[in-house]
Parts: C-alpha cells; structure tokens; sequence
C-alpha cells in the first residue's frame, strides 16, 4: 500500500512537472513542429521544380470581423501559398480584446510573429524592444513591386524613419487609398431612414434641425420594433471610450483631422490654425454642445452613463436609436437584421444635406503614408520570404487576389471588363462577413495598393472591382434603391464622393515618429478624464459652466503642454515632408 | 480497512520502515504543490523589480534604466487622486468587513432549519450566485436597476416616482448598493464555511441547554454564535489581509456619475499602469497595496489575540 502512495506521488509529481515543462515550449519549437507538417502540404500544390522553398511565416492582421487564427484554407489563401510558396499561419487582432497588452505581452515573451502591423500599440514600443528588421537590404532583391508601385510610401516612411536614420522600417497597406467605398461613409450623421420620409424628409443641414427631426421622429415612434421606448441616441459611457465619439457629429463633415488622437488640424483652416481644449471652433465642443441639448430635449438614452459597448449594440440592433455618427453606431446592426426580420425597407442612411454643408470633408484621405504600417519582426527567421511575401501583396496581382479573389471563379472578365460572378455576388449579398471568411476575399488586411488605386490592366476601373456603380448596386436592398432614387443618385455614396478633396489628413497621425515622454504621460491621463467630465457636460443644466470647469481641470493637468508637444510634432513632421498647405 | 491503517501510519510515522521514510512520503506528496507555490506565488516576485527600473516591454529588466524610488514617488505626486482611490478602497471594504457577519447569521439560522431538504435548497440558492463572472453580475443588476430595469418599471406602474431613479448612476448610492451586491454574490457561499463549523459544534452541548431549558434563540446566543467564532475570527484576519484587493466588482460596476467613488488600488493600478503599458508604476502601485496589506494583516491579527486570545499567525 506504501508502494501505490509512494506511486501515486510520483505520478502527481511527474504531472505536474510535465505540465510545467510543457508551458515552457517555445514558439520556435511549436513553430517548426507547424512548419513541417504544413510545409508537406504545400509540396503537393505546385511542382517541385517551379514551387518556391515551402515556408511558413506567421503573420497578424487585424481584419473588421474576427476568424479562428491559423493556417485558412480560403482560395485566396490558398492562391498566396501557391504563388509565393509561403503557407501563412494568421493571427487576426480582432480576436484579441485589449490589443494592447497582448502586443506587449508577445513583445515580452519575444513571441512576436514575423510579419505584423504596429498601428495598435505605436511605434515607440516596437523601436524600444528593438524587435523591428530594416526593409533596405532587402528591397532591392524582394520588394521589387514596392519600389515600382509605392514609390512615395518609401520616401515618406524615411524620412520620418527612427531617430532620423533614413532606413525604412516598415510598409503600410492601402497605399494611394481614398478611404471611402460607394457603399458607406464614415464619421458623417446616420438617420433612420424609413422614419425620416415618414416625418416628411425635413432639411437637416444644422444641428438644430436635426435635433428637432430627431424629436418629431421619436414623438412619432415612441417605441422600437421590439415594443420598447425608442430614444435618439445613446452611447456607451459604461465602456471607457465612448467620449470619441462625442467628436464624430462633426468630424467628418467639417474637414477635421485629429493629429495625435487628441488635438485638431482642419482641412479648411489650414496646418497652422491651432485649437485649445475644447474651444467653441473645435469639434468636441461642438459635439458635447449638439449630446448635451439632445439631452435637455429627452433625446439620449437615460442609461448612456451605463451601457456598455454589447448593452448599445443591443438597443441599436433592436432599432431603440434613430441617430448614429458612423454606419458601424447603426447601419451596420440594424439594417442587416431588418432585412433578416422581413423589414428590408428599414435601416439607417447617412444624411445628405449634412454633408452639403461642407465642401471639405476628411473622409477622404490621401494616404500616401499609407495606412496600418506592417514589419518584419527579428524573431523571423527568413527576412528574405517575409519581404517576398509583403511584395507580393503591392504586386497586382497580388492586389487583384485580396480584393477580387480569384478570377473565373469570384470575378470574370465580359468585354474587357471585370465582373463580379453571379455565384459570388449571390454569396455576398447573403452574409457579408460569412462570405469574407470562407472565400478569403477582403479578409486578410494587408492589401500594399488602395481600393480606389486604378487597375493598369483595365482602364477605367480601380483594383477593387465593387468600386463602380455598377457593381455596387448590385449589393443593394430595397432601402438602398429607394434611397438612391429618392436622392437622385446612382450610389449610396455619391454626393459625398463629389465632395470629396484628399489631402493628407492621416499622414501625421499613422506615421507620426514616437512622442515626447511628458506627451505620453499625461495622455495616459486623458481617457478617463474625458469619460468622465464629457458625460458630465453632456448631462449639465449649465452646459458653458461644465465646459468652463472642464477646461479648468485640463489646464490643472497640464494640457496646455500637451497640445503644445502634440502641435510641436506635428509641424516638425508637415516641415520635414515639405507638405504645402490643404 | 487496510488503506485507513496505511494512511494512519504514514501521517503517525509509526511504520515499519521508519519515521524518516515515512516523512519522506509525505514531502514527496507535498513536492508537486511546493513547485507550485514556488513556481506561481514566489518566482513572480522577480517581477517587483520592474517597479525600480523604467521598463519597457521587451528590453531585459537588467538592461532597463534604474529610476530607484521614482515611481513611488510618483504614486505620492498624483496625491489627491491616489488619497481619493485609497480612500475609496478603504471604504469598501471596511463595509464589506463589516458585512462579513451576515454569512454568520444565514449559517445561525439555517443551522436551525428542521427540514434538511429545505436548508439544502437555501443553500444552493443563496450559494449559486458565487460561481457567476461579475460581467453577468453586471448584467443581472443593469437589467434590475437600470433607467428601464424591473425595479424601475415597478416604481413607476405603481406611481412611487414619476420619473425613473438611475440607481447605477447615484452618487449617494455607490456604496451601499455595492456592498449589497457584494454580500449577494459572496454571502451565500461564505455561509457553507460556517455551517460545516456550526455541525462541528459537539451536539451533547445542545442536548444539555434543551435539558437547562434553553430556547432555540437563547441556544443560537449561547452555544451556536460561540462556537463559530473560532472560524469566524480566522476568517475575518484573512479577509483583512486582502482588504485592499478589488478588481473585478468595481470594474464593470464604473461609470462617469460614480467614478470618483468606483476607483479603488486595483482598478487604478490598472487603467494608469497596465491600460498604459506603464508595468513599472503599476508595479510600485501593487508593492505599496503589498505592504499596506501585510501591515493590516499583522494589526488585525494582534487584535484579534488580544480580545479573543485566538489568531493566524
């Protein structure tokens, strides 16, 4: 009996060491136990004499809808392997809930994978662990398509290279892009639409008119579809970041660009004109003023201090809003589930005369810098593939297969011309996100040349073949149609696109060089102080007092510097690239 | 039979193969939860270090800038709010210590409940909301208590307010209310700790206070609340030395109206340090909340020798 204890404690024992020894596997290990498994698979794709070296890298993108991280067996994936030779093992952020102590985690642990992007954590993290592979050795034997179709990313990325070394460090997708579909636009007002016309379709080119539409539609429609009090608004104070959204009523339409995520630039005032904290020009006064009457009216939803971000998700897909900033506050909840309900007449629009108010709008953007800035990490172990595989991606071809899929097969060609198939076309008009998962198509976030870059191949159309009206309507409900007709238009987008004027209104923001020490720390502070003192404007009877003894505390905080750090940095960078004025 | 009779002489080491052996067994049982506890609880101690140095992820902790005592000081120089954050995890649970006693009370009863069948379903009942995550928590008391909650819904059918009262939102409301959901989502299974004492209490005692013509109350007074005590006692020293530790509650429960009364150590250690990639104050932040703690610990434990003449230490 002494035996089997004294058995049974060395089983327990050995357990639990094994257990431990287990933890302790390297990435490296797991990697190579992938790789050769995965590497057979590959030989059976392509010959042997014309097949790459099979190798797997892997590689995080951070793509609009989650997907299980591994090696996807999409044909757009499977298309990158058999041109390249390169199985990818991908890792999409948006499975990942806080970013950014996971990307710091992998940093710690040395467990980066060998290609990712550094837009979610800042580019000071990434320099400080020294885990960033210079481009330049490599460029000239394996990033021929970059040299040849991005010519100005790389100028641009060099010269705000680290501590002014002139190497480039790293490669951002959507190169030349405009930033805007003609399905959807971002950060201008969204309306319900079907009960907008049925107040009789008022002008609303001010705040105030659409403060008053918004009342006459809940006084019409006092309960949603689901038989509960319908409000005009609400936002997730019960999650920390709902106070940037505060921003949004005006951000787009106006011309205004946010240079470091907390001060202002405006396409129609220029580079130079500098806004304080929360001065009347600025968009967040704006904003608070427009939530805070819409408070005073009944119009926002009493539980906003509350709500989390899954709580709002949930009213707004059950139709209890009528107004949101951003398709993603509303259309894209609500209106898919009217469709599924047997309602395809219901959903949100984006609000036209809103738009006409302005001629500048920072919708567009001229992202010559390009847009998430991806890197070799040092953990990979062939730089050389990693560079082959990320110019494979601003080849055309390459570009052609992220965005179209393969032809013949997602894309054909009729008279010269690209078409999306019927079988494809069908696939995606049921379920969007279902059809970007199992065909590949616009799933992986890592395309080098923009949407709206055109296609040198077919003249007159861009490398996104959905981006022609044609092609576009094809996607559309009974909303959608009657929303085009009702406006006169072709497609959804189309009034805004004629106003559109790029200029380089994210260039600072997305390859701004790392920030003073003081910057970061008293940012650090600000997310909270914003949550917090934004809801208490919102809900003030005294709504200039509120701003007053909001200032008051920002300057207690010391943001004077840091707009003057954040301004400071951003003029050094317009100086450098030489930029001229919008 | 024979595995009882093994068993004994193992833990008695009165065996034929020595005491020394027989220990052996036993250390060697002991090993897997000392590796553990080493492995789990002592080795991230290492970690304390990163509260001295200005680290940052990815540059080994012995190549980082040394910043001494710079981070402690910062704790300092962020005075009133950190007094505020300090104030309010003290509050919180001074009241959650003082509402510790509830658990004895619901044990003081339901040990007096006849039916067993009825005291088992109270059990598991009131035991149940211990095992769920404090997100549904969360979500439970938004649907009760919120603007359009249940609770709301039936104060104004029934015309007690004319308009809906934001118990989620007050002020005046922080604490109590989170005590009370505290005690709701704890009290129960903290109860089971103090039933198994109450059935450990040698029943002849109660015999002979039925026999002295005690009432069931007067049994509770006399025989059954001192004899939890003992544990009670225990409990509450180890309870103090986690005094400062709160997280998960104060976290989903924050919002903008109440967050100068919601902010406690845990959840400023996390939205300043680890929210902003700043380990190295967060780390000081969680050695000062150590040190507090152990200080507490070592004050309640004296009390408690002092009028009990009972400790843990």
């Amino acid at each position: 009996m002494r035996k089997q204890a004294k058995a049974i404690a060395f089983l327990v024992t050995a357990a639990v060491l094994l257990t431990l020894m287990g933890c302790g596997q390297s990435a490296e290990e797991q990697n190579k136990a992938g790789e050769a498994t995965r590497g057979e698979d590959a030989a059976s794709v392509q010959p042997e004499e014309t097949r790459p070296e099979p190798v797997t890298l892997k590689v995080m993108v951070r793509n609009g809808i989650p997907w299980s991280n591994g090696v996807q067996e999409d044909p757009v994936a499977k298309e990158i392997e058999k041109t390249t030779g390169v199985t990818v093992d991908w890792i999409n952020l948006m499975n990942v809930s806080d970013t950014a102590n996971y990307l710091r985690t992998l940093i710690a642990s040395s467990d980066l994978p060998d290609i990712m992007p550094m837009s979610d954590l800042g580019v000071s993290a990434f320099y400080d662990a020294d885990v960033v592979v210079p481009m330049d050795e490599y460029l000239e034997g394996h990033g021929k398509n970059i040299l040849k179709n991005a010519p100005d990313l790389i100028k641009i990325n060099r010269t705000l290279a680290r501590n002014n070394d002139g190497k480039l460090y790293f490669v951002a997708n959507d190169y030349n892009d405009k930033g805007i579909s003609l399905d959807s636009v971002q950060q201008v007002p969204h309306i319900r639409y079907d009960l907008y016309k049925a107040i009789g379709a008022p002008s609303i080119a001010t705040e105030d008119e659409l403060l008053a539409a918004l009342k006459q539609m809940v006084e019409k429609f006092p309960v949603a579809d689901d038989g509960k009090k319908a409000y005009g608004m609400g936002l997730w104070f019960g999650d920390s970041w709902a106070w940037a959204m505060v921003e949004k009523v005006y951000y787009g339409s106006e011309g205004w660009q946010s240079v470091d995520g907390y001060n202002w630039i405006n396409r129609n005032t220029g580079y130079d004109k500098k806004y304080g904290f929360l001065e009347p020009e600025e968009p967040r006064y704006k904003g608070l003023r427009f939530f805070n009457k819409a408070w005073k009216m009944g119009l926002v939803d009493p539980d906003t201090a509350v709500l989390k971000w899954a709580q709002y998700m949930e009213k707004a897909k059950a139709g209890r809003y009528y107004y949101g900033t951003d398709p993603w506050t509303t259309r894209d909840f609500y209106n898919p589930e009217a469709v599924k309900n047997g309602q395809p007449e219901k959903g949100f629009m984006p609000i036209y005369d809103w738009a006409e108010k302005s001629s500048k709008l920072s919708v567009f953007q001229k992202r010559d810098a390009g847009n998430d800035k991806y890197f070799i990490t040092k953990n990979c172990k062939t730089p050389e593939r990693a560079m082959d595989l990320l110019d494979f991606f601003y080849s055309e071809d390459g570009v052609r297969l992220l965005l179209n899929g393969i032809e013949g097969q997602h894309y054909e060609i009729v008279d010269g011309k690209p078409k999306l198939t019927a079988s494809y076309v069908e696939l995606r008009n049921k379920d969007k996100n279902a059809a970007i998962i199992s065909t590949g198509i616009r799933k992986y976030n890592l395309c080098g040349l923009g949407l709206t870059v055109d296609d040198p191949k077919y003249p007159g159309r861009t490398f996104d073949y959905t981006y022609d009206a044609e092609e576009a309507v094809k996607a559309y409900g009974q909303l959608e149609k009657e929303y085009c007709a009702d406006q006169g238009i072709t497609y959804i987008t189309q009034k805004f696109v004629e106003h559109a004027d790029p200029f380089y209104s994210n260039l600072v923001l997305f390859t701004r060089p790392p920030m003073a020490d003081n910057f970061n720390k008293i940012k650090n502070e600000l997310d909270q102080f914003f949550a917090v003192e934004f809801f208490k404007i919102i809900t003030a009877e005294d709504f200039e007092a509120a701003v007053k003894s909001a200032r008051e505390k920002a300057a207690a905080m010391n943001y004077d510097e840091f707009t003057e750090l954040g301004y400071k940095a951003f003029d050094e960078t317009v100086a450098k690239l030489g930029l001229t004025q919008p | 039979m024979r595995t009882a009779k093994t068993m004994e002489r193992i833990m008695t080491g009165h065996g034929s193969s020595g005491k020394y052996k027989q220990k052996l067994g036993l250390l060697l049982m002991a090993f897997p939860f000392i590796v553990h506890m080493l492995v789990f609880n002592y080795m991230p101690l290492w970690g304390w270090s990163m509260a001295f140095i200005d680290y940052k992820a990815g540059v080994p902790i012995l190549q980082s800038a040394f910043k001494g005592l710079y981070h402690f000081q910062q704790i300092f120089n962020n005075g009133s709010t950190f007094f505020m954050v300090f104030k309010n995890t003290l509050i919180f649970n001074a009241l959650n210590l003082a509402a510790s006693v509830v658990p004895v009370i619901i044990a003081v009863f339901l040990a007096e409940v006849g039916s067993s069948k009825f005291k088992r379903i109270v059990q598991t009942a009131i035991s149940f909301p211990h095992y769920i995550s404090w997100i549904i928590v969360y979500g439970i008391f938004y649907l009760f208590l919120s603007g359009e909650g249940v609770v709301n819904s039936f104060m104004l059918n029934a015309g007690l307010v004319e308009n809906p009262v934001n118990f989620l939102q007050s002020e005046a409301m922080v604490y109590p209310l989170q005590t009370f959901i505290s005690l709701w989502k704890n009290a129960g299974w903290s109860a089971i700790i103090y039933i198994s004492a109450i059935a450990g209490i040698d029943q002849e005692i109660y015999e002979a206070g039925i026999v002295d013509g005690a009432n069931k109350f007067q049994r509770m007074r006399y025989i059954t609340i001192p004899g939890v005590m003992p544990t009670f006692v225990v409990i509450l020293i180890l309870n103090t030395g986690n005094i400062l530790s709160a997280f998960d509650q104060y976290f989903m429960f924050f919002n903008p109206m109440t967050a100068n009364h919601m902010e406690v150590i845990d959840t400023y250690a996390y939205r300043k340090g680890l929210g902003a990639g700043n380990y190295s104050y967060a780390t000081a932040v969680g050695i000062f909340k150590t040190a507090i703690s152990v200080c507490l610990l070592t004050v309640s434990n004296k009390i408690a020798r002092y009028y009990t003449g009972k400790s843990v230490l």
